[in-house]
């Protein structure tokens, strides 16, 4: 798996040209490649738990070469491994997670669960990406707002994993 | 200048002198005729004739 | 000067034959020319300049010829234009003709070069034509009424307010009041060192018998004399430049001064802009930092609530953990099919190599997935090691680029209160790159003059070293005897006349100063007062405060002043100034002159007009006046019983106007 190369079509390509393309600050912009919106993408599919199917409405394209994939494979395999073992769209027993996560890639004779199984790991990709596409651009204008949410988000996810005392925060909010 | 003077001089022939010379240059106002260096010999003749003058 | 009479033919606006007789009696002195503006008032005085000196300031003076004359001549044929004045000076009288003809040739009429005619009536009536030699007439006229001072007596309304700015008027009123007989008798007598003069001649004469080191010391005074009278110049010359940059260095300096603030915000701002710039700079740096880290850290950062969860997951299951890492089914069965083992042995049907391969097929995925869960928990457990350094370094960066930010808005902000307060007031850069300008021309100037006064001062000592050398060596012969007389006699005629001058010339200012105050108070009522200076230069001072400054003048003021200034001239003028020198006296007075005057009401109030009016008949022996119809009625009743001769000008076309005698 990850050795071939991956069309993003429609809205999502959209998302994705936008992230990591089209727009930029002093030149730079918010990710590097498409893949790295792909690998995030895969993540933030997970948090949300959110999915999305392939948009062919639009006629719009984002390619990741295979020469991307190469560099990032195993990274991307951690991530398929990931979601096979976290994703709650489908209702299988532990035991079934752990051998769709952990053979499914290596069982010659039944590769339609791997396609399956890929299937099921870009729709967590594409909701991802939507999910990313919100957050990072949802009501910013100028350079210096983008700039701002990405620390923002980043500092707000923090404080919600290291766990908050959301009566401090909310008297501290009241104050405001 | 001092060195030279002495109480020789005509009192007779200093004013004549003088009326001579302003009258030639009265005149010389109104017919503009002679120009600087004409009149300095002018009035050189006047003061030379008059010293010579025996009346 | 007295006028007689006035005849033009042809001349502009005055077609055929035009004549006046002015006033000349002693009582009745003033001729009226009434007439309002454009009936050709302008015309009649510019016929006075142009028959005196050829010159008349009128539109078009190609053509003084009338112009329907010109329209209606025949072609091929000449009309004359004639302007001849009559007039008595000292005792004699005087007839000026200056005429121009004018040709048609072709439909277009041009003036052939005017040709004067002076002749004088002698004391038997008869008329002698002075001989023209061009110079001649010239001088002659000159001597009646110089053109410099022309504009004075031929009074150009326009021109009352150059009065007292001329600069060469001391001559002019030198000449006037009769002290340039003694001016010139003073400068052709000279002195010894000056070799062009009656003096340095005598003392160029002296006979040195050949000594050569007389005639050489004479010649060094003589030289050094010039040197130092050009030197003289230069120095004026050079004094005047410094005066001016001093001036415009106090001006510059005012200015700096008053806009020093202006300079130290102009800086401000400069500095404030080149921080901001600079930290912009930074900014970029550090934007592009952040987004680095952001681009590798995110992905393991985010992750990390799924990496508990995942561990927490595949902690439950039980998982056996035999087997190597990463090896699967696929890669064992693609070894097999390749026949040939990684270590090298031979993977034949039957070998023992190729029954352990086969065997760890048993423990390798996707039958065996122990050692590939082992794996990924371990991969897990890494994947977000740093998530809170990623998260730490972000936020370092952030906060950096958070506190620029302020910074470059706070400049921002600075630099918008400093730019309004520097709105409107100039940059003074400038100002200070003309002021060191200023200040260099100023040090050389002054390293000038300096050199200038240090070369006159060894000059001086020249002439003073020469002199004695040349009192020691000049020999007493006979010959010299002879002229030293005549230098005792020619220096003892050049003390009387400089005393004598320099009297008169101080009793003269004066006077003419009190004259003129006594006709300035009588044509203006209040606390200012004329002063004469040394230059002629007129300026009126006002008391304040038992101090007397040049106060500002109004133009109604300036041109009451400058009628007094003329009218005191004219006064001084009548007036003999008598000097005795022996049996003889001598008559250094001046002509009278008259006032020919072109609507002088026209600027000046009610009451100044009737003032003047009234002030003016007075003064001059002889008063011509061109009133405006409207401007009479004030004049007239101060002024009728001096009146002598009334003419009134009346306006026919633009062509053509006429003068009536009543």
């Amino acid at each position: 798996m990850f050795d071939k190369e991956y069309d993003i079509l429609g809205k999502h390509a959209i998302y994705v040209r936008f992230l990591a393309r089209d727009f930029k600050i002093n030149g730079q912009s918010l990710f590097e490649r498409y893949l790295d919106v792909y690998m995030t993408g895969a993540i933030f599919g997970l948090l949300y738990n959110r999915t999305a199917p392939r948009d062919t409405s639009l006629p719009e394209e984002a390619n990741i070469p295979a020469s991307a994939f190469n560099t990032s494979r195993n990274d991307c395999i951690f991530l398929y491994r990931l979601v096979m073992l976290l994703e709650q769209s489908t209702n299988v027993t532990p035991d079934e997670r752990v051998d769709r996560a952990f053979r499914d890639d290596a069982d010659e004779k039944h590769k339609d669960k791997l396609a399956a199984n890929m299937n099921l790991f870009h729709s967590y990709v594409l909701g991802g990406i939507e999910v990313l596409y919100e957050k990072y651009t949802d009501g910013c204008t100028t350079p210096d707002d983008y700039m701002e949410r990405i620390f923002t988000l980043m500092r707000d996810f923090q404080e919600e994993i290291q766990g908050i005392s959301y009566e401090d925060k909310l008297a501290q909010l009241m104050r405001a | 200048m001092s060195e030279f003077r002495q109480s020789d001089l005509s009192e007779k022939k200093l004013n004549q002198m003088k009326v001579d010379i302003l009258k030639a240059e009265q005149d010389n106002l109104k017919t503009r005729e002679k120009p600087n260096d004409e009149m300095v010999d002018a009035i050189r003749k006047i003061i030379v004739e008059e010293v010579r003058k025996t009346y | 000067m007295l006028l007689k009479t006035l005849r033009m033919v042809n001349f502009r606006q005055y077609k055929g034959e035009t004549k006046v007789t002015f006033a000349c009696g002693k009582e009745r002195n003033v001729t009226i020319i009434l007439g309002d503006n454009t009936f050709g008032k302008t015309t009649l005085l510019q016929a006075f300049n142009w028959c005196f000196y050829k010159v008349a300031s009128l539109p078009n003076p190609e053509m003084m010829l009338n112009l329907d004359l010109a329209a209606s001549m025949p072609d091929g044929t000449s009309t004359d234009v004639e302007v001849e004045i009559t007039l008595i000076h000292s005792g004699t009288e005087y007839i000026l003709t200056r005429t121009q003809e004018y040709i048609k040739r072709n439909g277009s009429v041009t003036g052939l070069q005017p040709s004067m005619k002076v002749s004088y009536r002698e004391k038997d009536g008869q008329i002698e034509p002075i001989k023209d030699t061009g110079e001649r007439i010239k001088n002659v006229i000159n001597n009646i009424l110089p053109q410099d001072l022309s504009t004075y007596f031929f009074f150009d309304t326009e021109r009352v307010g150059a009065v007292s700015n001329r600069k060469d008027l001391a001559d002019s009123v030198k000449g006037l009041l009769g002290l340039s007989v003694l001016d010139n008798a003073i400068k052709h007598l000279g002195t010894r060192q000056n070799k062009k003069s009656v003096i340095g001649q005598f003392y160029g004469s002296l006979d040195t018998e050949g000594d050569s080191k007389a005639k050489e010391a004479l010649e060094r005074i003589q030289d050094a004399q010039s040197r130092r009278e050009v030197i003289s110049t230069q120095l004026d010359q050079v004094d005047s430049e410094i005066k001016h940059y001093e001036n415009r260095k106090e001006q510059l300096e005012v200015i700096l001064r008053d806009n020093q603030t202006t300079a130290a915000l102009q800086k401000k701002k400069d500095d404030l802009e080149r921080r901001i710039a600079q930290e912009l700079k930074a900014q970029g740096t550090m934007s592009k930092s952040y987004l680095d880290d952001f681009n590798t850290g995110s992905m393991h950062f985010y992750a990390q609530p799924l990496i508990t969860q995942a561990l927490n997951f595949l902690r439950e299951v039980k998982i056996d953990d035999k087997g190597i890492k990463d090896l699967t089914k696929i890669t064992l069965e693609d070894i097999i099919k390749r026949g040939t083992c990684v270590c090298g042995s031979d993977l034949c049907e039957g070998s023992e190599a190729l029954e352990n391969i086969r065997a760890e097929i048993k423990y390798v995925p996707p039958e065996s997935i122990g050692n590939a869960v082992r794996n990924y928990k371990d991969r897990l457990t890494t994947f977000s090691k740093n998530a809170d350094k990623i998260f730490g370094g972000i936020k370092t960066r952030y906060e950096e680029i958070f506190r620029s930010r302020v910074r470059i808005q706070e400049w921002n902000d600075e630099l918008e209160e400093i730019s309004e307060k520097i709105q409107g007031k100039d940059n003074m850069a400038k100002y200070e790159h003309e002021l060191l300008d200023v200040k260099g021309r100023l040090r050389d100037l002054n390293t000038k003059r300096d050199k200038l006064i240090r070369e006159d001062e060894a000059k001086k000592n020249d002439i003073e070293r020469f002199q004695k050398l040349y009192d020691g060596l000049i020999a007493v012969s006979g010959k010299n005897k002879t002229t030293m007389t005549y230098i005792r006699y020619a220096e003892e005629i050049y003390d009387w006349l400089t005393e004598t001058y320099k009297e008169k010339e101080a009793f003269i200012r004066g006077e003419l100063e009190e004259q003129v105050n006594m006709i300035f108070e009588r044509m203006y009522h209040g606390r200012r007062r004329v002063s004469i200076d040394s230059k002629y230069q007129v300026t009126l001072l006002a008391t304040i405060a038992d101090q007397e400054i040049a106060s500002g003048e109004s133009e109604g003021l300036n041109r009451v002043k400058n009628f007094a200034f003329i009218a005191g001239l004219v006064a001084l003028a009548k007036n003999r100034i008598v000097s005795h020198a022996g049996e003889e006296e001598i008559d250094l007075s001046s002509e009278p002159y008259p006032l020919v005057m072109d609507a002088p009401f026209s600027n000046a109030d009610e009451t100044h007009t009737s003032n003047i009016s009234k002030v003016l008949p007075e003064i001059a022996e002889q008063v011509v006046m061109f009133v405006m119809k409207k401007d009479w009625r004030y004049a007239e009743p101060v002024i009728n019983d001096r009146v002598g001769a009334m003419y009134s000008l009346n306006k026919l076309s633009e062509q053509h106007s006429v003068l009536k005698g009543d």
